[in-house]
Parts: C-alpha cells; structure tokens; sequence
C-alpha cells in the first residue's frame, strides 16, 4: 500500500503526537514514507492515531506509551526510541517534541497545580527530553555507527514553542514564559552542539495562531492570522528535512509572518504596551 | 456556566438561519466523554455535529452545547480483507472500522487504493460517517440496495448515562434501527463498522437520456430500474406547460478495466486530482434569480444528448466537492432544501402538483434531482421507502419561501408524502409527526436510552421530536 518510498528509510519520533500540530505533522511524514515512533500518554488515543497512519499511508509506525509526569518512563525513552525493533526498523533521524499544555492563564497563575503543569509539560520535561536525546545522538556518532545513519543527514532535534514566548503579555503569560524558556533552552543546545562531536541540529519552532482543539474558543478560525495545523505541519517537516541537509537547525516562525509580527510586538515600548490589553 | 465555553455561530450548510452555540471540540475518545459530560452538567443537553452538511438545524443548538466530532474524532481504526491485501478472501466481506468523525472523502480514499468503495454515497464526500448514520443516507443507487443502514454492521455509541452500548442488528438492535435516521437523538456515535463495496475501477460508465417531460422521466426512471446501479435525473423545475418535469437520466454503473483509456487502465484506482474551485464570501443575493436559473437550465438541458461516457467517481457522484463553498452562491440569507419523498401510487400525481406549484413560485434552483427509491430501513426515522423523491434548492426568501413550504407540505400529505430532516429547516412538529407514523416508536427507544433528553438539538424541538 506504500505509495511513496523514501530513497533512504528513515525514522522520525513525535513526542506528544496526539496534539493538533503533530498528528498533521505525522500525516505530512507518513504521506512522505517516513516511519513513526509516536509517543504519547493516552494508550487508546496513541494506537487509534497508529492505525490511521498505517491505513492510510501505508507507514510503518512503532508507539510508546509515556507519562511525561514520570521521571524514570522519561529517563528511560530515549534508549528505547533509538532501539531498532521490528516496529521501528528504520534509524532514527530525528526527534520532534511536540508536547505541551495550556489552561487560561488565571488557573495558571492561581492554581499550584496548573502553574507546575504549564511550567513542566511546555518547558522542563521537555527541554530533559532534548537533552537526552541529543546525548543518545552524540553518542550514536561517537561510536561511529555511520553504516547505520549513512545518507541520512544530520540527527534533528526539533522542539515546538510558542510565539506566546516572545513577550510576556496579560493574557497567557505562564505558558508564555514556560515557551520562551523552553525555546531559550533550544538555542543554546544549538550553540553548544554548534560545537560538539559532529552535526547535530537543533530547530526551535515558533508557531502562531493554529487552529488545533487546544485553542477552541482561543482563536478564531477563519481568521487570516490563525493556520490550519497541516500549513503548519508542511513548515515543521521542511524546516527539520532543511536542519537535517545542513547539519544545523535555526529558529522558525510558522507560518512565516509571524517572525513580523512579533519583531514588531517586541519593539513596542513598554508604557504604549501596558495601554494595550493584548 | 455556558457562557464559560467557547462560543461559535454556527448553521446548517444552508446558512439558514444562524445560531450561537457554546462548542467544544474533544481531542479524543476521552474528551468525548468530557465533553458530553460538560455538555449534560452545565448546558443540559448536547448536540452532535459533524462537517455540518445538513442543510437545516439538526446539528445546532441554543441550549446546549454542540460537540465537534470532526476536528480529531476521525481515525481510521481497521481495513480488514481488502482485495489488494494478501489473505484476501472473496467469500468474506471486506469492512473498514473508523471513528464517526471521518468524512466519507478520507473513507473513498482509503478504500480506492484497495479496490474497494462506498457501498452507498450522498451526494457529497464531505460528510461524517456519524451523520451518516444519523441521517441514514441514500444515494443514487438506493433503488436496488437501500440506504447506508444496509451496510453499517455496528457502531459503538456513547449514552446518555456515560456508557457506551454496541448496537447491530444483534446486539441492541432498537437503538440501532433508531440511531440509523435518528438524526443524534439517542447518543454520540464514536466508532462504526461499514461494509465496503468492491469495484472494478474508480470510474463509472455514464448514459445521459434526455426525457422531455416529468411523465417520461418517472417512466424512464422506472423503466431503467431494475438493471441500472446507479439512476438519478436532474430535472427542470422552472419549465412550465408541456416541457414541465423536462429531465436529463444519469445511469451508471462501474466501469470495467477493458472499459476504460489506455491511460486510465494503468492505474484504475487512481484519478487524477482536480483542481478545486471556491466560491467567494461576498456574492450578491441576487446573482441566483429566475432568470440566471432559467437560463443555465436552458443551455444544461440542450447540452446534455443522449450519450455514454466513461466519468471518474469524483464527477459522477460529487459533482460539486469540486466547488468549495458552493453554499455561498445563494448570498447571506442563504437557502434551504426542500426533498419530498412521495409513495409509488401516489409519485406521479404528487410530483406533477408539486412542480406545478414550484415552477409557478419561480424560485426553484437548477439543483434539482428526481429519484427512484427502494427498499425501506428499518430505522422509525429512517427516511426513504419504494417512491419517488425531488430534491430542490430554494433560496431563504423569507416569507414568500415559509408560504410555498407550507403548501408544499400540505401537498405532501395529502399525497401521504413526507420531507427529509437530513434537508428540512422549516417543517412543524404537527406536520411532522403526520409524515412519520412511527415517532413514537423512535420516542420510546429514546426514552429508554435518554430518559431525560440529554441529547436535544434545535432540529428535535422544533420538530417535536422531543420536547
């Protein structure tokens, strides 16, 4: 059933792939021969999600059911993702976390709970995770394992933030923060590993308005700010193909615009800024 | 409390008549459960809505809270015993599994590239496999197989109580009759298993015949019935006097590999993609008046010889998917449908009084089709039986438009007819009821499974159906 073939087979793990974003972002490498490792906490949800994508592309995909809450399931996943088992035959080219969490922002900032979730979920679970996957990477190309991953280009390492992290504003400024941290957090991976043992690219991923069912009522569909999680999708999968090719990773704005847009925001001096009810 | 949700204005695909509705959107099967679980605490009752192609209000409501089951509720969960698939055996039928909100689009396209196809299709791909259900669809070969009921083994439903039941025709089989036409009523589907057809190619082989009057296309239609798979006839629903009814037939059937081009053989199940053309938001109400209608029906008819040609699916069956939001031509009052469904012994008086009366109002649409029916489902408010039905487009003129519906529903039962809640925007509870005897069938099964009317929508009151 497999319409198209990949010249080189290759595998690509989503971390949190039952959200919006990264289920289209599954469909866009599944449509392309990519195989899946599709990681995420409700069982049910993750194997439904699985199914579609062998039904319909014809891909091959592997799941692993995982509690980003669980330190030790974290500590663990990396090996396991990297593993080569019948499910997940292809090497791993790359990572793309993809979780997150978003409640309004007065739970965020009242409730110890909500604050501890939108801080975890949208940035240190998720920043841990880049880190260990950027080890088992490293280590992948110190032993030289290069007749695994020949042609397969640089080891990606992509994470989804938010431009919620580009200025702090009055209405969701927690998940705002948690994003920029979490995207700060990127780019010095990206330095550091600028410098490290070989090519290991980092991609810092900023998207703006998206019409996913984590937004319902927060954004307005229809809208010519708020894209579709597929126009999205297509960016994240060029922008990591892109990071891949080069050996390096950058940060990208989706769709495009926004790198304007929030130049702009961020321009805006601060006493005509607190006038604004953003 | 209601007001804390999300709200959106939602309609029909006829724009009639917009609604503010709080939404909620689950992400999956869990939020399902949530969400219709917010829906019964906090706003009452709850509405099921797909990709909201029902052109009236089944799939609204101002109560309560509509959930969206066609954002992320569309898994395709099993294709088993496909023809292209090794194992495959010919004897067994091959059935594909998904969730409710899959459009019927992503189903032909999966099943395309294993030799298979929808046994029963709507006139659009862009509706649920839930609504559906919920509508007990026909298409264009309902003469010979009946509605999709024929071919739904099973669905999993969501119940007022929080559990889900399994129906078929085995296993709680009231609630599957009464879910199948029940327009939502009795619960949210999350999961079925229809049975697929298998076909030669993606193309079918098309004879137009031209009928020169209603009489010769019922007579057609007719004659054309027992050896043709798929029959419809668009009809003229502005031509007065002798040329009233005038029809072109569309038969087809599946086309065979030795059918088709060169070009075409070399992959059956592939068609080449078309472009997709949209309507913009701005048209004028007036752009569709009885003149631009007259005049397109003139140049469709004469057009349109007795011919055969080898068509692909896409245009024989969803000649207007290709137009994206082709709603849009009939401005912001939008339009409804009005589909009557008229008995055999009575269809050719009926529908000779029926055109009649709409081609004196002038307001009928070059969207108007004429059709054979089959068999009835078992559904209480599973619509079609052995007749005839006319479906037309009518443009929201307000007043004058709620005038001609009154009389043609009166017309309907006089002739013991009845309309298609799937379509219907403006019926009464009073005339419904006495086009559809088995209500109270359909009200004790709902009683049974939602005592307390947790599943409602602006169709249902207005209706009568409950409330």
């Amino acid at each position: 059933m497999t319409r198209t073939r990949a010249v080189r087979k290759k595998r690509v793990v989503i971390v949190g792939s039952t959200s919006g974003i990264a289920r289209a972002v599954a469909h866009a490498y599944a449509e392309r021969g990519v195989s899946l490792t599709l990681i995420a906490r409700n069982a049910e949800a993750l194997e439904a999600q699985a199914q579609d994508l062998r039904i319909r592309h014809g891909a091959a995909v592997g799941t692993i059911v995982l509690d980003l809450e669980d330190a030790e399931a974290r500590a663990g996943l990396v090996e396991l993702a990297l593993q080569e088992t019948p499910a997940q035959l292809a090497p791993l080219m790359g990572v793309l976390i993809a979780a997150g969490y978003m409640t309004d922002n007065d739970s965020a900032r009242s409730d110890a709970d909500a604050f501890a979730s939108t801080v975890h979920l949208n940035h240190t679970y998720l920043a841990e995770l880049a880190e260990r996957f950027a080890d088992g990477f490293e280590q992948r190309l110190v032993e030289e394992r290069a007749s695994e991953t020949e042609g397969l280009g640089a080891p990606v390492i992509a994470g989804i933030a938010s431009v919620a992290g580009d200025r702090g504003r009055m209405s969701n400024y927690v998940y705002g923060a948690a994003k920029a941290a979490f995207a700060t957090h990127l780019n010095g991976m990206r330095h550091r590993l600028a410098h490290g043992a070989g090519p290991i690219a980092v991609v810092t991923i900023k998207p703006g308005m998206v019409d996913t069912p984590m937004t319902k009522g927060l954004v307005k569909a229809g809208s010519p700010l708020v894209a579709s999680p597929e126009r999205v999708a297509k960016d994240i999968v060029r922008s990591m193909e892109y990071a891949s090719r080069r050996g390096r990773g950058r940060v990208v704005y989706t769709p495009f615009f926004w790198r304007l847009i929030m130049l702009i925001i961020r321009m805006v001096p601060e006493p005509v800024f607190l006038k604004t009810k953003l | 409390m209601l007001n804390a949700l999300p709200r959106e204005v939602l309609s029909g695909w006829g724009n009639y008549q917009p609604v503010e509705c709080a939404v909620l959107c689950p992400a999956n099967q869990g939020g399902l459960d949530s969400a219709v679980g917010v829906g019964v605490g906090v706003g009452g009752s709850v509405t099921a809505r797909g990709l909201g192609r029902s052109y009236g209000d089944p799939a609204v409501s101002d109560t309560g809270v509509v959930v969206d089951c066609s954002g992320s509720l569309r898994h395709i969960l099993a294709f088993v015993n496909a023809p292209t698939e090794p194992g495959f055996v010919d004897s067994e039928p091959t059935r594909v599994t998904a969730e409710a909100g899959v459009s019927l689009a992503d189903l032909v396209e999966v099943s395309l590239v294993r030799g298979c196809f929808l046994p029963v299709t709507p006139g659009t791909k862009f509706v649920t496999l839930g609504g559906a259900i919920a509508a007990d669809v026909h298409g264009k070969n309902h003469h010979a197989v009946g509605s999709i009921a024929t071919f739904v083994e099973s669905f999993e439903l969501l119940i007022a109580d929080g559990s889900t039941i399994v129906c078929s025709r085995v296993e709680n089989e009231r609630v599957f009759h009464a879910t199948l036409g029940g327009m939502g009523l009795t619960g949210v589907i999350r999961r079925a298993t229809l049975r697929m057809l298998r076909v030669p190619s993606a193309y079918i082989r098309v004879r137009h015949e031209r009928a020169s009057s209603l009489v010769d296309a019922i007579d057609a239609l007719e004659r054309t019935e027992s050896e043709t798979t798929y029959s419809v006839a668009w009809i003229d629903c502005l031509a007065r006097g002798a040329r009233m009814g005038r029809s072109v037939l569309m038969l087809g059937e599946h086309a065979n590999r030795s059918e088709l081009s060169l070009e075409q053989a070399k992959q059956p199940y592939a068609v080449p993609l078309k472009r997709v053309k949209s309507v913009p938001s701005i048209v004028p109400g007036f752009a569709l008046n009885p003149l631009t209608v007259r005049a397109f029906n003139e140049v469709y008819y004469r057009t349109h010889p007795d011919k055969t040609a080898i068509t692909d699916y896409d245009s024989f069956f969803y000649p207007l998917d290709s137009i994206q939001h082709w709603n849009r031509i009939y401005g912001k009052r939008g339009f409804i449908q009005f589909q009557a469904l008229l008995p055999k012994h009575t269809a050719r008086e009926g529908l000779h009084e029926l055109l009649t009366r709409l081609a004196k109002s002038g307001m009928g649409s070059f969207l108007a089709v004429l059709k054979t029916c089959g068999p009835a489902s078992e559904g209480p408010l599973s619509y079609l039986y052995p007749g005839f039905t006319l479906a037309l487009d009518l443009p929201n003129t307000g007043s004058r438009l709620l005038g001609l519906m009154e009389e043609c529903n009166r017309l309907l039962l006089d002739y013991e007819g009845r309309i298609y809640a799937a379509k219907d925007a403006v019926t009464d509870a009073a005339t419904f009821a006495r086009m559809y005897p088995r209500l109270d069938e359909f009200r004790s099964v709902k009683r049974a499974v939602d005592p307390d009317t947790r599943f409602d929508s602006a169709l249902a009151r207005r209706l009568g159906i409950t409330g």
